[in-house]
């Protein structure tokens, strides 16, 4: 009897001692399981919150799918504190007021509120402008460096971000016997704006009437990869390179030569180059250059209003090889009887008279840093050499009827760093008035054009005679040279022009055949011509949309591509119509990425390089959202 | 009366005896069980935070990722507390390239860049571009020793998952390359 009932003793002891290890055990499993289950919500919630936020900074408040769409083109808003919200970390305030109570509001349907669950939660949200340090992984990371101008970073800074905290303290069970009364999981979301890099070397829109790429199929290479949004072609090319098309394509439509792979975009390719208007023109008249006998390289050149006529025989820079300034240049020649009594210069229209250059000549202002120059008529490069300084080189027109807007012989060289190539075009007739003495022209020209159309009363009367007529460009075999596109990062750039950087050839959006919506944003970028048009004609997609069929002349401003051996362009071509017709036999390669309507190629192959590392800020770039810790 | 209390008390052991196996074995499976889920649930979180870690490391101004196998490893075995790197088996597959499969320590230390981005002449890094990160971990139940002679085990992809009487647990999680 006195055995058994100490036996039962023990057993009772044994239970009670035991229970402190169980509860530490149960613990472990039960606490530390909510514990787990709680901070997997937080951060479910904070990245929500901060995703939304952040997007809704992009895209506009309350449009959380509305990117990229014509009619919302918040995209390309400069972001700065003012048109976003910044704050230090606040508790959160749900609601739909601004980008950031937006934000809360997701943390809210995530179950996480200031003070929610019995004043348990707490949630705050703090936003500014880059750069991000990340915490995740204390300092193997370096910081995300801002796109702040001057920073001289353009690819993977931050231009926004929003940081989102989630933090619950939950009462303990089993942990508490122990004395661990209370778990405070928390997690925390930083979701930002960045600049990244645009995919593709070759990209493809399908908006030409040409749809698609064409023809004999040479071989290309595209070693980021070519972007068909549109119909494939038939046969399709051989590429080396990934090939991404949109997610409406059928897989069975792709061949078996190459690898596909569906556009992560979503079901459509959005061009990035999309609601930023063109790259705009100076607001403020140029001199102008009646350049007598039309040969820039060695012709009398006269500043229209400046110079004496008396200095008629005054040449920019000295015959042989000038250096010639910022301004409006077109051929000319004397009018009443010169050289023995000249009065005045008058226009001297025609293709056989257009611009021409059959020397060196190099256009550098010194007295800007960032030049201007506009060739009315068409320039027909045939010199030696060509030098282009930094600046925005206008092809204003060709030269009347068969005269191109540019045109490269294979005798010449042609350098240039920090160049933007701009070819214009013009869907109607220009009216003069008589009495104020001003042009205007279609309600679609590019912008601020007539400007410098309106600085002149010479060009004013070219304008209102029909001689501006808009032609193709064409780029002919043998050009040899390096012309690297508009530097981002130089200080010389205006900052109207910073969107644009990297481009080293445009082509008129307005007065393509694709119709292009007027940016509702229109500081800083001038009026013009921002996404493409799908909602005017009732056919609603991007590879079937809006077109003009009154162009005057359906090739301007095309761009014929003769396999210019050679010819070293760097940067981005933007030709967001018409086709990029390369014609020869020869191969058109260079540090490109090249944006077209289509690809028409013949006997010639074409060699899009990957942009180097050094390069690296001339490479296209568009704003995401993206979770960055 | 006492006799029938003896009875009784034989009963009782013998009664337990039978009882006793099945119950313990019952016992061990539901504690084995929640064992098993523990290490499972604890697998696919630290998957998943790897995941996050990869699509979420961002670029550098040479649009180059900062996501290399060694710091998606690490924020793996940060959130999976309790994993031996010596068992756990990882395989990453991104965008374009074929999987790769290693353990854990081998992981740690391969600086090398995933997802693979320009340097390595591939994409798979950039903005939008889906990977997926998949793991085993080895569970060696006590309830094998019920059944003496048990197989090998499950075995992946030729890595046997630590031991021969171990099942392989399986987890996987899958994103978008955020930026």
């Amino acid at each position: 009897m006195r055995l058994r009932g100490g036996q039962r003793g023990q057993a009772l002891l044994l239970v009670t001692l035991s229970l402190f290890a169980m509860c530490g055990l149960l613990g472990l499993a039960i606490d530390l399981g909510w514990s787990y289950f709680i901070q997997k919500s937080a951060q479910n919630a904070a990245d929500s919150a901060a995703l939304s936020a952040a997007h809704q900074a992009l895209c506009g408040p309350g449009s959380s799918s509305s990117c990229g769409s014509p009619s919302a083109p918040g995209e390309t808003v400069p972001i700065t504190c003012g048109n976003v919200n910044c704050q230090p970390a606040t508790a959160c305030a749900p609601g739909n007021s601004n980008n950031l109570s937006s934000g809360c509001f997701f943390a809210q349907q995530n179950g996480f509120t200031p003070g929610g669950n019995g004043g348990r939660q707490n949630v705050t949200i703090a936003a500014d402008l880059g750069p991000v340090t990340r915490y995740q992984d204390g300092t193997s990371v370096p910081p995300v460096p801002s796109c702040a101008p001057g920073s001289g970073v353009l690819v993977g800074c931050v231009e926004y971000r929003v940081t989102v905290r989630a933090v619950e303290a939950i009462p303990q069970l089993f942990s508490a016997v122990l004395g661990n009364t209370t778990a405070v999981p928390s997690a925390r979301a930083t979701a930002a704006v960045i600049q990244t890099l645009v995919n593709g070397s070759l990209i493809t829109l399908g908006r030409a009437d040409n749809l698609g790429p064409s023809g004999t199929p040479s071989p290309i290479t595209a070693p980021n990869g070519m972007v068909i949004s549109g119909p494939l072609p038939s046969p399709v090319p051989v590429v080396t390179g990934p090939i991404f098309v949109p997610s409406f394509v059928s897989k069975a439509s792709m061949g078996t030569t190459n690898t596909f792979s569906i556009l992560p975009d979503g079901p459509q390719f959005l061009d990035p180059l999309r609601g930023y208007g063109q790259p705009p023109l100076p607001t403020s008249a140029l001199p102008t250059y009646a350049v007598i006998g039309s040969d820039l390289s060695s012709s009398p050149i006269y500043q229209v209003g400046t110079d004496k006529v008396a200095d008629q025989s005054k040449n920019y820079g000295g015959g042989g090889s000038p250096t010639l300034p910022s301004g409006n240049y077109f051929p000319a020649v004397w009018a009443n009887g010169c050289p023995t009594s000249c009065s005045s210069v008058s226009f001297n229209p025609g293709s056989s008279n257009q611009l021409t250059m059959s020397n060196s000549v190099t256009f550098n202002d010194p007295a800007v840093s960032f030049g201007y120059y506009f060739f009315y008529s068409g320039l027909n490069v045939a010199g030696t050499k060509m030098f282009m300084g930094p600046g925005e080189y206008v092809f204003v027109g060709g030269g009347s009827g068969t005269g191109y807007a540019l045109i490269t012989q294979n005798t010449v060289k042609i350098d240039g760093t920090g160049v933007i190539a701009i070819f214009t075009g013009a869907s109607g007739p220009f009216t003069v008035d008589v009495n104020t003495n001003t042009a205007s022209g279609p309600a679609d020209l590019y912008p601020n054009l007539l400007t410098q159309i309106n600085s002149n009363k010479l060009l004013v009367d070219m304008a209102g005679a029909g001689q501006l007529t808009f032609e193709p460009v064409s780029l002919s075999p043998g050009p040899a040279g390096s012309v690297i596109g508009l530097d981002p990062t130089s200080s010389a750039l205006p900052q109207n022009l910073a969107p644009f950087g990297g481009i080293v050839m445009w082509q008129d959006q307005a007065n393509s055949a694709i119709n292009y919506t007027t940016p509702v944003n229109t500081p800083p970028f001038l009026p013009g011509s921002g996404y493409v048009d799908i909602y005017n004609c009732g056919s609603q997609t991007m590879a079937n949309p809006c077109r003009k069929t009154t162009l005057p002349n359906p090739n301007s401003p095309g761009l014929n591509v003769q396999t210019p051996n050679g010819l070293g362009f760097t940067g981005t071509i933007y030709q967001p119509r018409g086709a990029w017709i390369n014609v020869g036999s020869g191969i058109f390669d260079g540090f490109l990425q090249v944006i077209t309507g289509s690809v028409a190629n013949s006997a010639g192959s074409i060699n899009l390089k990957l942009l180097p590392p050094s390069l690296v800020n001339l490479r296209l770039r568009r704003r995401v959202v993206a979770l960055i810790e | 009366m006492s006799k029938r209390k003896r009875n009784w008390r034989g009963n009782a052991t013998i009664e337990f005896t039978l009882v006793g196996i099945p119950l313990v074995f019952v016992l061990i499976s539901t504690i084995e069980m929640a064992r098993g889920m523990w290490i499972y649930h604890t697998l696919a979180y630290a998957i998943k935070g790897g995941t996050r870690y990869a699509v979420a490391r961002g670029q550098n101004n040479s649009g180059v990722s900062h996501s290399s196998y060694q710091g998606v490893c690490t924020a793996i075995l940060q959130a999976g507390a309790g994993l031996l790197k010596e068992d756990l088996i990882l395989t990453f597959q991104s965008a374009t390239t074929q999987p790769t499969t290693l353990k854990a320590d081998a992981c740690l230390s391969n600086p090398g860049q995933w997802p693979p981005g320009l340097a390595a002449g591939k994409i798979d890094d950039q903005a939008g571009q889906m990977i997926s990160i998949s793991g085993f971990y080895p569970f060696v139940s006590a309830i094998s020793m019920f059944w003496p002679g048990a197989g090998p085990g499950m075995t992946f992809q030729g890595l046997t998952c630590n031991g021969p009487l171990a099942v392989c647990l399986p987890a996987a999680s899958q994103d978008i390359m955020q930026f």
